[in-house]
């Protein structure tokens, strides 16, 4: 069979052609990735990264400021959320719910503050 | 080019759902703020002008109490770093130097008691509820360990040695009992004061409630329901009174408070509190008969 013959039998060559091999040479495919200045990848990821990066800088600046604020301390009386109601007697039992709320004894917002009551130089 | 959508497109979705939920987020907050305002302004209207004059008040000293207990923090750091190193040393400096600490940080200790003083006076004169003359004598005695405070400041301020320190610390401890004996009878005042706020208006609410419902035509099955619901709150409201006589009572026998005059003192109002919590909850449940 002479390389002519060889070349005008598409059909025959194809069937000798073992499957799923990668026609591309070995070294000419590393010769093309060194070529390349970014490989796929490296640009994927760059690319997701850059997106990532954006979408958080949005988030935060969607993310409104007020809610990121956090209480000074916790002796600020912070009024609770009560459902608001058209009935003038609801609305006092909601009020009077708030009051006994910050009424709590056991959660007294006037402690003595922690300092030093012996302070001396000479112990 | 499929490998380079697939992560951007991943991206893209995550980024849509996120940004919805903080605008749902941002929303959700909106909304609250909107109840907490309506709630807010409501109860600023029945304010009266006297209890906003001390609200305000409230909020200055809140704010100069935040940054004198900061300064202390330092200066209290200070002292302590001072004090070990003359202790470790002692030089002729480091002594200059933990003089120099210890006054300050006594005048800063100094400056917090004033102003925790009068947050506790002026919390006092705005709380309701509470007796009148156990009321008068206790912003009397806040007022006079003010003072005391204040010409304590004056002193420290002129102490610049050794002795003169020494002379701070041995003035310090001997109006230190007054001043814990002071707060102390400032905060039970208006730990009693509040809870007996809350049953004074709960009673009103419960007649209020009564009169309400008397007014409208009730099958005979209702009122004898409401009778009943009626008869349990206004047992509670009872025992509740009872517990506040008796805590009253002793609060007038008492002649020294300290903080485990105060630990006692909230131990015994816990069941008043808790009263008065199942008392709110009958009258939101007298709403729905």
């Amino acid at each position: 069979m002479t390389d002519e013959q060889i070349i005008t039998n598409q059909t025959e060559f194809s069937e000798h052609r073992p499957l799923f091999e990668d026609s591309i040479n070995p070294e000419n495919k590393n010769n093309d990735e060194k070529q390349r200045p970014w490989p796929r990848r490296k640009k994927a990821l760059v690319v997701f990264a850059g997106v990532f990066v954006l979408s958080m800088a949005l988030l935060i600046a969607i993310v409104p400021r007020k809610s990121r604020q956090q209480p000074i301390d916790d002796d600020t009386e912070t009024p609770a959320v009560v459902e608001i109601s058209n009935d003038p007697l609801q609305q006092r039992i909601n009020r009077l719910k708030t009051e006994l709320e910050s009424a709590d004894p056991s959660k007294s917002n006037l402690v003595f503050p922690l300092v030093d009551m012996n302070i001396k130089l000479d112990d | 080019m499929h490998r380079l959508l697939l992560p951007l497109l991943i991206t893209l979705i995550a980024f849509v759902a996120t940004s919805q939920n903080a605008v749902v987020y941002q929303q959700d907050s909106e909304g609250d703020e909107t109840t907490v305002e309506a709630t807010t302004s409501a109860s600023v209207v029945d304010q009266t002008q006297a209890a906003l004059e001390y609200r305000q008040e409230l909020d200055r000293l809140r704010n100069l109490y935040r940054l004198q207990i900061e300064a202390y923090r330092q200066s209290e750091r200070e002292y302590i770093i001072a004090k070990d190193q003359y202790k470790n040393l002692q030089t002729l400096r480091l002594l200059e130097d933990a003089v120099a600490a210890s006054q300050r940080v006594m005048a800063d200790r100094n400056k917090v008691l004033i102003t925790y003083l009068e947050i506790t006076m002026v919390t006092l004169k705005s709380t309701e509820g509470v007796n009148l003359e156990f009321k008068n004598e206790a912003v009397a005695s806040l007022e006079e360990q003010i003072e005391v405070l204040r010409t304590h400041g004056e002193n420290i301020q002129k102490s610049q040695d050794r002795e003169a320190v020494a002379a701070m610390v041995e003035e310090f401890d001997s109006i230190k009992p007054g001043i814990i004996n002071s707060a102390y009878q400032g905060t039970s005042l208006v730990s009693i004061g509040r809870l007996q706020t809350v049953y004074d208006k709960a009673q009103i609410i419960l007649a209020d409630i009564q009169t309400t419902q008397k007014e409208e035509e009730v099958s005979e099955l209702r009122k004898a329901a409401l009778d009943r619901a009626y008869a349990e709150t206004e047992r509670k409201l009872d025992e509740v009174k009872e517990l506040l006589q008796v805590i009253n009572e002793n609060y007038g026998k008492q002649e020294n408070f300290s903080s485990a005059s105060y630990s006692n003192l909230s131990s015994r109002l816990e069941p008043v509190y808790t009263g008065l919590s199942q008392t709110v909850a009958y009258l939101d449940e007298l709403l729905e008969i």
